[in-house]
């Protein structure tokens, strides 16, 4: 593969974990289901995604008591729960809803180390935060289950807390 | 199937069959290991079988060096690091485990703290964590369902903490599985039937979840019909050298299949069921299984049929229409719990077990929605259906 598609794989993949980052962030906040997910996290607790062998990077980390905050994409010392994809052409296609998070899973595409039943939560949270932010028909490809019960109506409204949240994080960048 | 994808091994180099136990010396001496560890537990030893076979490896020119035989039911670090102990204090090469999942799951454990030479397992544990080859290990099972002969995986339980500690490497696999009708002769009726089910359930639940692929379907639709032909002979004639010996073998090939395409909502359900109400890990999987065959079906509806064919033989599958085979492998199931009940008690219900209340059972929902295995189901699981199932095996 050319160098530049490779770059460019690069860049989207950072882009996307980012967006996962801030979005996962905003609804730890505003989405009852991925506040109720978030809230079984240990305290304190760091949640590392990153690429082999040097990245993108996404690290978040549960604020004691309350929801989750965004570290940015360097790499601490110590992970509650590491998400490693084995290389980037993995990352870009679940990334680019290519290969659901599931099947991706299944074809070991990337190694879960740490807290086990809170890497079961994150992915929980991840399916939500792609069947709020993402079309339908995206959704669909990257989840097991779209929601039955997430209807249009509240799939807007709640599109518009969680982009309104994530406007309001980088403001105040908290 | 243009995007196929998959990952297969099983390094394990297994010795089968009548007098397989006599090969031991020679295995073990052509991996350079002269002096092994046997660990085992209290009820393998009580059984007579250390003593069966420290004559057989005797008469072969091996002495054992020294015998662990204290592993808990559930395994413990504490073993881990006693049995690491003494293979440092007598100077041994090697670990013979000898029982059931615990003391195979333990030994593989002990491996780790006997070849880093270290006392701390904990930085060892997860996924892909030991650096480097670990001692020879040579695995005798005394049940046929775990298949923790063939799997790359430890689970050992940390009694300060807690909670379950896992271990998975390639390295943990054992360099030698050897199955010998002989050590499983003596199991009682209602044991062969649960670990049995258990190897059933690792192979139906291999040949259905999302990480199935040609490899581990061929050997978990062996697996499953290994059980199916065998298992009601064994328990109508205990003594049947060849049925126990073509379970050891379904229960390995469950163990290969299931080690390389993980399980499901079954086993998540199960391990739930088992950590609250202390229930044997076969029985809940031999009462959960068609229940959730059946959450499955729609997904699943073609692999579940084509489960007909080992369970019930080529002639009832030739005679049941194309879209009927799934429901009635499920059906063959619950006729083969029911066959089971008769000949040995064991339950058929969560009800009766006689261990678990009606009320438990939204904890037990909850609790498994943090299963690891329940990423590999088919079906997207919530707590509401998750309950479900279980109020259908009530």
């Amino acid at each position: 593969m050319s160098s530049f598609r490779q770059r460019l794989k690069r860049v989207y993949v950072a882009a996307m974990m980012r967006i996962v980052g801030w979005g996962l962030r905003a609804m730890s906040r505003v989405d009852p289901v991925v506040r109720a997910e978030t809230a079984g996290f240990p305290d304190g607790m760091v949640i590392v995604m990153t690429t082999l062998p040097d990245g993108p990077s996404m690290v978040l980390q549960k604020i004691p008591g309350g929801p989750l905050r965004y570290l940015g994409g360097t790499l601490p010392d110590e992970m509650g729960l590491s998400i490693r994809f084995k290389h980037l052409d993995y990352a870009f296609r679940v990334f680019g809803f290519i290969e659901s998070t599931p099947t991706a899973f299944a074809r070991a595409r990337m190694v879960v180390d740490g807290d086990l039943p809170a890497g079961i939560r994150l992915v929980r949270c991840m399916y939500r935060l792609e069947a709020v932010l993402m079309p339908r028909f995206i959704a669909a490809r990257g989840v097991k289950r779209y929601p039955a019960d997430l209807r249009l109506g509240d799939k807007l409204g709640m599109n518009a807390k969680v982009y309104g949240r994530i406007a309001l994080d980088l403001v105040t960048r908290s | 199937m243009k995007d196929t994808y998959y990952e297969f091994s099983c390094s394990v180099k297994l010795i089968v069959g009548v007098r397989a136990l006599e090969n031991i010396p020679f295995e073990l001496g052509a991996i350079g290991a002269k002096k092994p560890l046997l660990v085992t537990d209290r009820g393998v030893a009580a059984a007579g079988l250390v003593d069966t076979l420290r004559g057989i490896l005797s008469a072969g020119g091996l002495e054992i060096a020294a015998v662990y035989d204290e592993v808990p039911p559930d395994s413990s670090l504490t073993a881990v690091r006693a049995i690491a102990s003494l293979y440092r204090e007598t100077g041994c090469d090697s670990l013979i485990a000898l029982g059931g999942g615990s003391p195979i799951d333990t030994a593989k454990a002990a491996n780790i703290l006997a070849s880093y030479q270290t006392h701390d397992p904990a930085k060892y544990s997860g996924v892909g964590n030991l650096p480097s080859r670990l001692k020879p290990l040579l695995v005798i099972p005394t049940t046929a369902g775990t298949g923790s002969e063939v799997t790359y995986v430890s689970i050992v339980k940390d009694d300060e903490r807690g909670v379950k500690v896992p271990f998975a490497s390639p390295f943990l696999m054992p360099d030698v599985a050897v199955l010998d009708p002989r050590m499983t002769l003596g199991l009682p009726a209602q044991i062969t039937a649960a670990t049995a089910m258990d190897a059933m359930t690792h192979a139906c639940e291999a040949f259905i979840c999302l990480a199935k692929n040609p490899m581990s379907d061929a050997y978990a639709t062996a697996a499953v019909r290994a059980v199916a032909e065998n298992l009601l002979k064994v328990l109508d004639r205990p003594s049947d050298e060849q049925g126990r010996l073509a379970l050891a073998q379904g229960a390995a090939m469950a163990g290969i299949a299931f080690s390389n395409s993980m399980v499901g909502l079954v086993h998540a359900l199960g391990h739930s069921v088992g950590a609250m109400c202390h229930i044997h890990h076969g029985t809940c999987m031999s009462i959960l299984l068609p229940a959730v065959l059946e959450y499955n079906l729609e997904a699943r509806r073609d692999a579940i049929g084509e489960l007909l064919l080992p369970l019930a033989g080529a002639e009832v599958y030739a005679a049941t229409p194309a879209e009927q085979r799934a429901d009635k492998a499920i059906a063959r199931l619950r006729w083969l719990k029911d066959e089971i009940h008769a000949r040995c008690g064991l339950p058929r219900t969560l009800s009766e077990t006689g261990k678990v209340e009606q009320s438990q059972l939204e904890q037990i929902a909850a609790m498994s929605l943090d299963d690891g295995s329940i990423i590999f189901n088919p079906v997207e699981v919530s707590r509401e259906e998750a309950l479900a199932v279980l109020q259908k095996s009530w």
